[in-house]
């Protein structure tokens, strides 16, 4: 079911690999087992592994819009939509 | 995994965001902007073409919201749905801004092969003799090397014109690539 990964050792490769977002994101229990064994096959994938788990889950140094760039964005994404639904 | 309480809240809001509540489509858009954000700039130091982005995964999001399938699982959708919308970004500015490869290549390292090869690829295909050299493709690779590389269109608008999935694409396009150096040795 799954494909075959290489040994990942960079935190990018696991941020662009789409079962691993699913994986973190989605709490799939089906998916547990693949990846805790995944991790336990290749030991050196682990920081690189738990780096991209706190990116995920937000839980890094986190780097963030500020409020108003964020309510700006907001008012554009609006904007947006209005023009694409009327 | 994401806190269940999150998770709660998230499948709640999308329940009424589908039947046509747009604040709780706001209140998605602030549970979860911060969390693209800080995702998104672990892949470009570009901050606008990283909001431009957002902002497009989240247009995205509405108008697939009477397709409660495609967004059962919002979180990982909206994670994906971005990165995807990145990286299809990355793959046009190195052909579009020569000027910034520089830093484009320093923040996607791992990616320089194939993006070298992929720009060499593009500069042979501007000059003259490739017009002849494309003879010796099919039909099907001529188009989707010329839609590529000449048209500068996306992935995504060439899986549309040719109607044909990214993998499909992909090789096509490899292939005619091989088959291009070759002829060109």
């Amino acid at each position: 079911m799954h494909v075959k990964r290489e040994i990942y050792t960079k935190v990018e490769q696991f941020l662009r690999d789409d079962e691993f977002i699913r994986y973190v994101m989605d709490c799939s229990p089906d998916n547990e087992s693949y990846w805790v064994s995944y991790l336990s096959a290749a030991p050196k994938v682990r920081s690189a592994y738990l780096k991209a788990y706190d990116i995920l889950m937000h839980l890094d140094d986190c780097e963030l819009l500020t409020p108003e760039q964020a309510e700006e964005l907001k008012k554009r994404i609006f904007n947006t939509l209005r023009s694409k639904v009327n | 995994m994401v806190p269940s309480k999150l998770k709660i809240r998230t499948q709640q809001l999308v329940a009424q965001f589908c039947s046509g509540d747009d604040q709780a489509y706001a209140e998605l858009y602030d549970m979860y902007v911060q969390m693209l954000y800080n995702y998104g700039v672990k892949m470009t130091c570009d901050q606008e073409l990283l909001k431009d982005c957002i902002h497009d995964v989240f247009v995205k999001v509405y108008m697939k919201r009477n397709d409660k399938n495609a967004i059962n699982n919002l979180c990982s959708y909206l994670l994906i749905s971005l990165k995807n919308r990145l990286l299809d970004e990355f793959r046009r500015q190195t052909f579009t801004t020569p000027n910034e490869v520089e830093e484009y290549e320093y923040r996607r390292a791992s990616e320089d092969v194939e993006k070298d090869y992929l720009c060499r690829e593009h500069d042979l295909l501007q000059s003259e003799q490739v017009a002849h050299l494309m003879q010796n493709l099919t039909r099907r690779q001529r188009q989707a090397i010329t839609l590529y590389y000449l048209e500068e269109r996306k992935y995504d608008e060439i899986c549309k014109i040719m109607q044909m999935n990214y993998h499909s694409v992909r090789n096509l396009m490899h292939r005619g690539m091989l088959k291009l150096r070759e002829a060109a040795m």
